[in-house]
């Protein structure tokens, strides 16, 4: 058979398979839908259900479909939502109010029934929710006692009670019951928008306005589209075709967009907590001493080698240099601008002569050939950014004598190091940090993974005061002795530095402001302010199709 | 008989292969704050420990997987969406994006290499020598973005990114994946076609009085093809299994990006599926190269004999 019919036959079997997909892909595109706010996430929307989502950008995406009882406001403080109040009967026993009119995407009624059905079914055999050990640990019963009301009785005073509120939109009991799993997918939720339809190939979710939103219904559609490269993210901004992208730009790319006047960039406040954590258990009981591991582990557990390598890295200048500015230092786990921060709190400044004597007081002098004090290996993930800051971190310790080695592994295998204990050091962030309850999970000793599988605490940090001060805290509803108390907390970690406190992170939000009016960021990272939003010159067309 | 071996074996060792990664799926889905209750009710429900906690050895998984699998019940661990739907939603744009990178390839790399070995050592050879180099040594990361800035944003000819706007959306990331298999397929087919210039076939073609465009065209050509058709094959499978990078800056929903966050997250029934569905075309493929070797030579027959 000659050449010509062997290349009709590639020919033809190549249309065949191109033909379906071009078919398929010939649906409205974003740009054809000039009445929707495009919005691209860096990361999969893995599920909307609140039960379910946990990452970032799926709890965001949650928000906008399944509304909460409360949500933060500017100032991260509860604001309500779906609530219409909340009245403490004693420190134990909450009563709250729902507001009155309010109904699912299906059109029926969302009452009290909802909201107790959502939180009290959160550990049952076909929910299991991540979500249900947080509330179980210190909800004791949630019951209706009215068509709009619910009691909420706790084991214990539990001050962030209000702020956990805000994580778990409310989700239909009717919808749900005895077939959590099937409704997962079916997305009846209360929120300002509901799905439209769901492209899970194309990872484009496409939300429609709430007609029965009791604000009023929003005037736009909304696309979250999945969008992973960030380079990809900056061209789409450039070219139009995205109207904002949220968090997931980052400082460096900020020079290129302001190139653009159609571009509004905001950077705020962040409430990512960026740290260095040290494992402070000490040497293990197999280490032979005398061995490098033991020399190292021993160094770390001392509280003088530790702000000796807080005042040997100069975090301005990381700041500065690699991420342009767009953070800002923090003095510890609650952020900056937060009502528990004490803003006289200071955190180590860069100073090589205190680090080199402090680790001359606490033992760890300059010998051998190579003059240096003991190793030291910093974990990582593959991210450009992050590796470069570990070698920066990494550089500054070799001037203070402290031979330091970057080693990069992917993040699960770092996370089950983390959890194990099996590191010396790492960076990471916790965000967002709304609640300074966090400090239970990341510093209380019961939260050590030894003691409790569930911990954060991998550092494995105890002291007996610390302890007492993060139970206090929890349990202490007046704010300005739960302030006084985290301020104490935050003075004491300071001191003894189980973490250096790093910094907070800006936000930086990038918008195409000749399209999209009234949008609102949140420190939170909440999407719920595009609910205002609109598109210029929408205002009265009917959105989408 | 093959084709089921291949499926199962590929199966089989990238199963074996992520239960020796670090990790765990269920720290994945329920995240820090999880009690071990809670872990242990998931975990079951996944199939990953038995009704006693115990783990689940990997025989008895892969069992559950391929009985699963036999009533399409296989369920992605993250999402809890059939995986099957998932793949078979996504195929389309990965094949299609295959199957334009390798038509871009075709188009541009047999024609250069022939035409290189026509005018060997001459001019258009060293041009298009160096074109082979660029396009072998030009990483996809760099193209990709570099095509995106001309074509769709300074001169707004193509879309930017998905795949909403037909043919047009498959052009860039056609082009940023075919350029390197064209400078393969190039250098391969001047290779072949000079060993096969050399061959005394073609000096008893020139002896007869031929022209020589019907000795280099309809005689040589056809020969040189042999060995180009075998690379385009392999190809193929690796295009569709490697386009993570391609699919990542064009934003391409292919199954590439889907395979590896499924890594990632060990999310075992993803993983597995996603590896028989590249492993059947991989065959399916490599089949379809052994008819073409039988219309491209009628020498060569299936079964290997004359």
């Amino acid at each position: 058979m000659p050449p010509t019919s062997f290349g009709f036959i590639l020919s033809s079997l190549m249309v065949l398979v191109i033909l379906p997909a071009c078919t398929k892909s010939c649906s409205k595109s974003p740009s054809s839908e000039p009445l929707s706010i495009n919005i691209a996430v860096g990361s999969p929307i893995e599920t909307i259900d609140p039960r379910y989502a946990t990452s970032a950008v799926a709890s965001r995406a949650s928000k906008l479909v399944y509304a909460p009882l409360f949500d933060l406001g500017v100032d991260s403080s509860p604001e309500p939502f779906l609530a219409q109040s909340i009245e403490s009967l004693d420190e134990k026993t909450f009563k709250l109010t729902l507001r009155q009119g309010l109904s699912f995407h299906d059109g029926s009624k969302l009452n009290a029934e909802d909201v107790v059905y959502t939180y009290s079914q959160l550990g049952q055999a076909d929910v299991v929710s991540p979500h249900a050990d947080k509330f179980s640990e210190y909800i004791k019963n949630i019951r209706a006692v009215g068509e709009y009301e619910v009691i909420f009785e706790l084991k214990q005073t539990h001050a962030p009670f209000l702020t956990d509120l805000c994580a778990l939109g409310i989700v239909s009991k009717k919808s749900c019951e005895g077939r959590s799993q099937a409704c997962r997918h079916e997305h009846n939720g209360s929120g300002p928008f509901r799905v439209k339809n769901w492209d899970s190939a194309k990872e484009v979710l496409h939300l429609t306005p709430f007609a029965n939103w009791y604000e009023g219904a929003p005037k736009n559609d909304v696309l979250l589209r999945v969008v992973r490269d960030e380079n990809t993210r900056l061209l789409e901004l450039i070219g139009q075709k995205t109207d904002l992208v949220e968090s997931d730009i980052s400082p460096q790319n900020i020079a290129e967009l302001k190139k653009h006047p159609f571009l509004h960039v905001q950077e705020i406040a962040g409430l990512g907590y960026t740290y260095l954590a040290f494992n402070v258990r000490g040497p293990r009981s197999d280490d032979p001493k005398n061995s490098p591991q033991y020399l190292t582990r021993a160094a770390l557990a001392n509280k003088k080698v530790r702000q000796a390598i807080a005042h040997a890295i100069d975090i301005d200048q990381i700041i500065d240099k690699l991420l342009l500015g767009s953070a800002k230092r923090v003095s510890g786990l609650v952020p900056n601008g937060h009502w528990a921060k004490d803003p006289e709190l200071q955190a180590p400044g860069y100073n090589t002569k205190i680090a080199e004597d402090l680790l001359d007081e606490a033992g760890f002098k300059r010998i051998g050939p190579k003059n240096n004090r003991f190793n030291l290996v910093i974990a990582t993930t593959p991210n450009r950014l992050r590796q470069s800051i570990a070698q920066l971190y990494a550089d500054f310790l070799a001037r203070v004598g402290i031979d330091t080695t970057v080693r990069v592994k992917e993040w699960g295998a770092l996370y089950q190091d983390m959890k194990q204990g099996n590191f010396e050091m790492f960076s990471a962030v916790w965000v967002p940090v709304t609640e300074p309850d966090l400090y239970y999970f990341v510093h209380h000793s019961k939260s050590i993974p030894e003691n409790n599988d569930a911990g954060g605490n991998r550092h494995g940090y105890s002291n007996p005061e610390v302890d007492r001060l993060i139970e206090e805290g929890r349990t202490t509803m007046a704010p300005e002795k739960r302030k006084a108390i985290y301020q104490q907390i935050e003075r004491i970690m300071i001191d003894e530095l189980p973490y250096i406190p790093l910094w907070n992170e800006n936000r930086i939000i990038v918008y195409n402001s000749d399209r999209l009016q009234g949008f609102e960021a949140l420190p939170s990272g909440s999407l719920l302010g595009i609910r205002k939003a609109y598109i210029k010159g929408s205002q009265g067309k009917k959105a989408g199709s | 008989m093959s084709l089921t071996a291949v499926m199962l074996g590929a199966t089989i060792i990238v199963s074996g292969s992520l239960r020796l990664v670090p990790g765990d799926p269920v720290d994945h889905i329920l995240g820090d704050q999880a009690q071990a209750s809670s872990r242990l009710v998931l975990a079951k429900e996944l199939g990953l420990v038995d009704k006693d906690g115990n783990t689940v050895g990997f025989v008895e998984q892969y069992g559950s997987f391929l009985g699963s699998l036999v009533n399409n019940d296989l369920k992605s661990f993250i999402t809890r969406r059939n995986t099957l739907t998932t793949i078979g939603a996504r195929l389309p744009y990965t094949l299609a994006l295959a199957s334009c990178a390798m038509l871009v390839a075709l188009m541009i790399g047999p024609v250069l290499g022939v035409m290189a070995s026509y005018f060997r050592h001459r001019w258009p050879d060293h041009l298009l020598s160096i074109f082979a180099l660029v396009g072998i040594s030009v990483p996809s990361f760099f193209l990709g973005p570099v095509l995106l800035l001309l074509l769709s944003i300074k001169w707004g000819l193509l879309p930017i990114s998905g795949a909403d706007d037909g043919f047009k959306s498959l052009i860039l990331p056609s082009l940023s994946m075919g350029t390197a298999l064209a400078a393969m397929l190039a250098r391969m087919s001047r290779a072949s076609m000079l060993e096969v210039l050399s061959e005394d076939f073609i000096r008893t073609a020139q002896a007869k009085g031929l022209s020589p465009a019907i000795v280099f065209f309809k005689h040589a050509l056809r020969n040189a093809l042999i060995p180009v058709t075998t690379l385009i094959g392999l190809q193929f499978g690796a295009v569709m299994a490697g386009s993570v990078v391609t699919e990542k800056i064009f934003n391409w929903p292919g199954i590439g990006l889907l395979l590896l966050e499924a890594i990632q997250q060990l999310d075992m029934p993803m993983v597995q599926s996603c590896v028989l569905v590249i492993a059947l075309i991989y065959a399916l493929v490599n089949m379809l190269t052994d008819v073409l070797y039988g219309l491209i030579d009628p020498r060569i027959a299936i079964g290997g004999t004359r």
